[in-house]
């Protein structure tokens, strides 16, 4: 315990060093503010993207007229109770018809519309129709008050009819339109894969992202220290693994800010966005995709598993990219030591694209149990129903125990190759290394 | 306090990078590694600072191993470095932070190192600028730029050390280590450095100094080891080492050619430019030898230097010997 406290005395300070320079960095910063843009932006292009146009809402409508030339009777003063932004409108009937309304557009001033419901004899169409004054835009709030007159009048024509109040609301009740191949029918898990691929494939490439990110920074700043001919410096002062200790956090402590900077900005995005237009399209456009809490276990518990995984995670990337630069003296082999970490991060992005596909429980639960794969697939494997609580701690345990030896062989290789000088040594000889000084520890 | 390093050995593989080096300073004084290229002086401060593995070999510090728990340490490596494109003074105040050093202390000790080392224009440039030079109107942004701590790699290799010296310096080290801290200096900087390293030593810090300037070295040292492909050749304190070799150096400057009285006498002529001699003489009686007979033929004598051989003359004639008992 006391060999340790002396291994990693030092650590706040390499830490907060490493964070302070990682935010002073210009292009770290300009990264940062690109990301939180994007965030911020993603919002209103969802809404936009969407087809809900942004309109105010305020005041948007005072008043309608009604001209009902149908047979069936509408109490419209219902419309107040079906929508709170027509609690306070006024409604009465029109002393104008539609046509006069197109006419003379001074008969509509801003704010007022009116709803003309007739029957084409041509065709035999009813028609529900809203005008608006001449230059006003049809706005979110006009399709909703189109809507609320549809069942108005579907309602009037349903009682007309002779139906009770119980039938009314069967009749009017709500109803999802769904289209199936045969074999998608027996099984019915159409809605549920797509989701499950949509939600693996999203949380996977941030995976990617976050931990690419943090390999390279690690990466570079290990062997920046290195060529830099800092280390001897360093070394009177700190132990090596209070060195890469300290960079891993400072790294973490950015790129997990990162992350929270950009939820952030959505959320902050999101909450603007949502006084000039209907922002809950980014929500229902998520739920189209069939991701809802009904069907997912997305909860608290969920978001706990998540956490932990990313920790557990990037403490694992984190350490190979430790030990991969340690084995790097100059900056010019940074990019083959960032290549061999990609490859691990894209191996697990791959593995986060295929469990999906696979449909098999068994693949699920194999891929969210090895430590490389469980950051991109427990998770998600667990919040889709494919793996439970048991697995999820199994792996939990596994991810630590690997966790641990990993951090223990970089101490060692930190501390034998932080002096190494020369080309970057290939993986035999990291291995005959490891080997020594094993060895050279049992022999003392 | 006492300094002590026992028996440290390296091998790297099959190759010996230190075979049984043994120092003691029991007292506030300059103790010198010196050696050929390779020899293995970095590697013994390395080994002593704990950066490299021991095969075996103790470092003690007051009785206990030497450790950065143990001894506040001073380090001016032979391979310098400083993060280039972080700014000097966020370096120096993280440094001295990893000493123990707390940052208001450090802020004030970097002022007065960066004064005494006449780096306050890199550390803070632009301090207190005058008005009517930097132009009442302009612009903050300009200003600001101008009044932040430069950058490493926008100084001098000059500069460059000074700074690595104040990192050295900056927790007032109990025991210092300087490898090579001269190479690469301008005349100029070099007597500042000196001029440090004797302030230093006045205080009564523990120095190992690693140098291939045996002027230098004979300047500050009292005790030195001489290493020679991996070994110690030569050991002791500095004055005992030149008495034991005797005054066989004569430097003798006269006015016409006196070869036929050197030869006469059997001193040997190592140099000779314009009537000025270097010789190698046996002892006392053969130079005074030489000098009655000079005078007895009338030749005047505008000086006549009897001494000790240098400590670079002492060098180069130990790691001779050595390298040619090694070949034969």
């Amino acid at each position: 315990m006391n060999r340790m406290r002396h291994n990693l005395a030092g650590t706040g300070n390499v830490f907060w060093f490493t964070l302070t320079q990682m935010m002073k960095n210009k292009s770290n910063l300009i990264s940062l503010v690109i990301m939180v843009l994007f965030a911020i932006a993603s919002v209103p292009m969802m809404v936009f993207f969407s087809g809900e146009e942004v309109s105010f809402q305020e005041g948007h409508i005072d008043t309608v007229y009604y001209w009902n030339e149908t047979d069936y009777p509408i109490s419209f003063e219902a419309i107040r109770t079906m929508d709170p932004a027509f609690a306070d409108l006024t409604i009465q009937q029109s002393t104008f018809s539609g046509e006069d309304a197109l006419e003379n557009g001074e008969l509509l001033g801003e704010g007022e519309v009116l709803i003309h419901l007739y029957l084409d004899r041509t065709d035999g169409f009813y028609h529900v129709r809203l005008i608006l004054p001449e230059m006003e835009e049809e706005g979110d709030v006009h399709a909703r008050l189109s809507d609320a007159v549809s069942s108005l009048w579907e309602e009037a024509r349903l009682l007309a009819a002779g139906a009770s109040r119980e039938q009314l609301e069967i009749a009017m009740g709500p109803y999802q339109g769904q289209t199936l191949t045969v074999s998608e029918f027996l099984e019915e898990t159409s809605a549920g894969w797509e989701a499950q691929f949509a939600i693996q494939y999203g949380y996977a490439i941030v995976v990617m992202i976050l931990l690419m990110m943090s390999a390279s920074y690690i990466i570079s700043a290990i062997i920046e220290e290195k060529a830099s001919k800092l280390v001897e410096l360093l070394l009177v002062s700190v132990q090596p693994l209070a060195l890469v200790v300290g960079k891993i956090l400072a790294v973490m402590v950015f790129v997990f800010g990162m992350l929270i900077s950009m939820a952030l900005g959505f959320a902050a995005s999101y909450a603007v966005t949502g006084l000039f237009a209907d922002s809950s399209v980014v929500f229902q456009s998520i739920e189209q995709m069939g991701l809802t809490s009904e069907q997912f276990q997305l909860n608290p518990l969920a978001a706990l598993i998540a956490v932990l995984f990313l920790l557990l995670g990037y403490g694992t990337f984190s350490v190979i990219a430790g030990i991969v630069g340690a084995c790097c003296s100059s900056m010019d082999d940074m990019e083959s030591a960032n290549m061999s970490v990609v490859m691990l991060v894209m191996a697990g992005y791959l593995a986060a694209s295929i469990v999906t596909a696979a449909e098999s429980k068994t693949v699920a639960v194999v891929t969210s149990l090895i430590p490389i794969l469980a950051i991109y697939c427990a998770p998600v494997q667990y919040v889709c129903g494919n793996v439970n609580l048991a697995v999820i701690c199994i792996s939990w345990i596994l991810q630590a125990v690997v966790l641990l030896a990993l951090f223990l062989l970089c101490a060692k290789v930190y501390r034998s190759l932080i002096m190494h000088k020369g080309s970057r040594l290939k993986q035999k000889e990291l291995l005959a290394l490891i080997f020594a000084a094993w060895r050279k520890e049992r022999e003392a | 306090m006492s300094f002590i390093v026992t028996n440290l050995s390296k091998k790297y593989g099959e190759k010996t990078a230190l075979k049984h080096l043994d120092l003691e300073m029991k007292q506030p004084g300059v103790y010198a590694l010196l050696g050929t290229n390779g020899a293995g002086k970095t590697t013994a401060i390395r080994m002593m600072l704990g950066m490299l593995s021991k095969d075996s070999g103790e470092v003690f510090w007051n009785g206990q191993p030497l450790s950065t728990e143990t001894c506040n340490v001073g380090y001016l490596a032979e391979e310098r470095g400083l993060y280039p494109n972080y700014s000097l003074m966020d370096q120096l105040v993280y440094f001295a932070q990893l000493r123990g050093v707390s940052k208001a202390e450090a802020k004030k000790r970097i002022q007065y190192w960066a004064n005494r080392l006449e780096v306050e224009e890199y550390l803070h440039p632009g301090k207190n600028p005058d008005p009517d030079q930097t132009g009442g109107l302009r612009k903050r942004s300009a200003r600001k730029k101008e009044t932040k701590s430069k950058k490493a790699d926008q100084l001098s290799k000059g500069n460059q050390q000074k700074i690595q010296l104040m990192t050295a310096l900056i927790s007032d080290p109990e025991l210092l280590i300087l490898d090579e801290p001269m190479s690469g200096l301008d005349p100029v900087n070099t007597d500042l450095f000196r001029a440090i390293i004797h302030e230093e030593i006045d205080k009564g810090k523990y120095l190992i100094m690693s140098s291939h300037q045996m002027a230098t070295v004979e300047e500050f040292c009292t005790d030195i080891v001489l290493l020679n492909r991996s070994r110690v050749i030569l050991q002791g304190h500095l004055n005992e080492i030149k008495k034991s070799y005797g005054r066989i150096h004569l430097s003798l400057k006269v006015e016409q050619d006196i070869s036929a009285n050197i030869h006469a006498c059997g001193a040997v002529i190592l140099s000779e430019k314009e009537y000025e001699y270097e010789l190698k003489v046996s002892g006392e009686s053969q130079a005074n030898a030489l000098l009655g007979s000079l005078i007895a033929n009338g030749i005047s004598v505008i000086r006549f230097d009897l001494r000790e051989p240098s400590l670079h003359e002492i060098f180069v004639k130990k790691v001779g010997e050595d390298n040619e008992s090694n070949e034969t």
